[in-house]
């Protein structure tokens, strides 16, 4: 009877279109008053409670960074100083999109604004120089999915406060599988050029060595901060929220020096930094009463039991929780199915001995996954919108496909070899 | 009719802008209070005590403001994979289904907030560390909430326009290089 409640009324009450956090909501506060004796007041205390935190606060300073970031134009010098590095290498500019990608996810903590930030600078370009469209595409969304996995991330900072997980320790903890993706989205790019080099028409022009590292001095302002703002956490001179904050002047200052930030534009990433904090904190507000009603009946504590009963190994468990995600994650929002799914999730695996680190790792990935898989895939959405629709979504969706099979490839490395998550954090904390 | 029909849409509108604005005013604050406090204890070795108390309280605050103009805007993050696949005969019945759900919870945890609100209040709770007042700052939470209610309410009664497809402003914002 609980299940049923709980499934048809989320169901019912999502699928109205209504905003995702008071579905969530709703259903949190029907469980409480049918199932928890009416004790409904226990929802304004636990979203209180989450609100009121100073961890917290890292997700709309580092949301700012972001902006602040992209309405410099310093997403088209990175481009820039990328460029010449890869013209002669089979892939090419496809190889560019993932390293640009790399790099502003170090320096933007969504999914969205790094597939959105680089393919508003690359897809022109490339189409220009007559790459293949779909391709093209197919490379931004897969690449914009690392944005989420390199630190800073949102899904870090969530999964962190939520979970009460050192988020210093989720960031270190993202570097390496996160650099591991971005190798393996090259690698299938340089053997799909290989196979297909017309897919990426050769770039006759030479540069020297000298004259790509002189392109890459261009780039050092955003180098400086992504080391400030990792290096303070990884230091200990600085909290994750503390680091954001400063990370957030530091933006400022080098985007009015060095880019094209101006006082208004400033007013306006913060102004839309917060309304889009709003936009994912009302869908955490909702979770939240929702992650309260299914905790205070011990509903993850029974399914950790009936997990325990049922026999299978805790390996067979983790596939069936990741298939749950891919599954789940084709139809919600990355960030907001890891915090519905949280309560029950990370109990789930903490109580079968995965890390929590490593847990907090692997949900990033499948999460990322999510963002790029039809119907919900809101990096498809992103680009498909950026070519003007020249690129269907239904072909961006299939032209992405290699990327979450090379991320579903290193959910399966990263369960083999744990330690290439948790090295970093075990040496640096 | 009209003239109170003008009255409610732009009222709302007005006091949704003004919350966001406080909302942003919030935001730019936690950075101001985080980067003195950093400030402060790197280089003259004292440590604003209020620091953490004061950013939780804005972090709440920055939210809660916020969520109007969200709501009037469409920019909360929803599921439409069902509204899509129906099409556009079910639009409106779809559309009535959401402001009830949306009435019904906004309603709902504004009604339990109000006692909430109240226990705060005539207690004069205050923050452990710093010692600052609670309730100003919970105010928030309850008064916001009743504005995005109104806004439901006002859509589903015809006082305010139906709500457009959802915008993804960050989006076509970063697509069209920032400029609007």
């Amino acid at each position: 009877m609980f299940w049923t409640t709980l499934i048809g009324t989320l169901v019912l009450a999502a699928s109205t279109g209504v905003a995702l956090g008071a579905a969530l909501g709703l259903t949190g506060l029907i469980l409480l008053h049918f199932y928890s004796n009416g004790a409904t007041s226990l929802a304004v205390d636990s979203i209180w409670s989450v609100f009121n935190s100073f961890t917290l606060s890292a997700v709309p300073l580092f949301i700012l960074m972001g902006e602040i970031l992209l309405r410099s134009g310093v997403s088209n010098r990175a481009y820039a100083a990328f460029s010449p590095l890869f013209r002669r290498v089979p892939g090419g500019l496809l190889h560019t999109n993932i390293a640009v990608c790399t790099l502003f996810g170090a320096v933007s903590g969504s999914s969205l604004s790094t597939a959105a930030a680089v393919g508003s600078v690359a897809y022109p370009e490339m189409t220009r120089r007559g790459y293949n469209k779909d391709v093209i595409v197919g490379s931004l969304a897969g690449g914009g999915t690392l944005g989420l996995l390199i630190p800073p991330s949102l899904s870090f900072l969530i999964y962190g406060a939520l979970t009460e997980t050192s988020i210093g320790q989720l960031f270190v903890a993202g570097i390496l599988p996160g650099i591991m993706v971005a190798a393996m989205f090259m690698t299938y790019i340089f053997f799909k050029a290989l196979r297909d080099p017309s897919v990426a028409p050769p770039d006759p022009t030479r540069r020297s060595a000298w004259q790509i590292f002189l392109g890459f001095g261009q780039i050092w302002p955003l180098l400086a901060l992504i080391i400030a703002v990792i290096g303070s956490i990884i230091g200990g001179l600085a909290t994750p929220t503390e680091a954001a904050g400063l990370g957030v002047v530091l933006a400022a200052i080098i985007s009015f020096l060095w880019g094209d930030l101006t006082l208004k534009r400033l007013v306006e990433a913060t102004f839309r930094s917060t309304l889009l904090f709003a936009s994912i904190g009302f869908v955490v507000l909702g979770a939240t009463i929702l992650a309260q009603s299914v905790s205070i009946l011990g509903i993850p504590q029974q399914i950790l039991l009936s997990v325990a009963e049922s026999g299978l190994d805790r390996y067979s468990i983790l596939l069936v929780v990741v298939i749950i995600y891919l599954i789940l994650g084709c139809f919600f929002d990355g960030l907001s199915l890891m915090i519905m799914t949280l309560p029950v999730v990370f109990p789930l695996l903490t109580g079968l001995d995965f890390h929590p680190v490593w847990v907090g790792v692997l949900i990033t990935i499948v999460i990322e996954i999510g963002q790029v898989t039809p119907p919900v895939g809101l990096n498809l959405s992103v680009l498909a919108s950026l070519t003007n629709n020249e690129v269907s979504l239904g072909r961006v969706a299939w032209a992405t496909v290699p990327y979450w099979l090379a991320h579903l490839l290193a959910i399966a490395v990263l369960t083999v070899f744990p330690a290439i998550a948790l090295f970093l954090p075990d040496l640096l904390f | 009719m009209n003239g109170a029909k003008l009255v409610f849409a732009r009222g709302l509108e007005y006091l949704a802008l003004a919350m966001a604005a406080l909302s942003t005013l919030s935001m730019a604050a936690i950075v101001a209070i985080i980067v003195t406090s950093v400030t402060m204890r790197r280089l003259a070795n004292t440590p604003l005590h209020l620091t953490e108390d004061v950013v939780g309280l804005m972090l709440s605050t920055a939210l809660f403001l916020a969520l109007p103009l969200v709501t009037l805007r469409s920019q909360h993050i929803r599921v439409t994979i069902v509204l899509d696949a129906l099409g556009p005969r079910f639009r409106t019945p779809m559309r009535i289904a959401a402001l009830l759900v949306g009435l019904g919870f906004f309603g709902w945890i504004v009604w339990v907030s109000i006692p909430w609100f109240e226990f705060a209040w005539l207690r004069n709770l205050k923050t452990e560390t710093a010692r600052i007042l609670l309730y100003p700052w919970m105010a928030a939470l309850p008064l916001s909430l009743a504005a995005v209610w109104l806004i439901f309410f006002g859509r589903l009664v015809g006082l305010l326009e139906p709500e457009h497809a959802p915008v993804r402003d960050d989006i076509s914002d970063i697509t069209s290089g920032g400029e609007r």
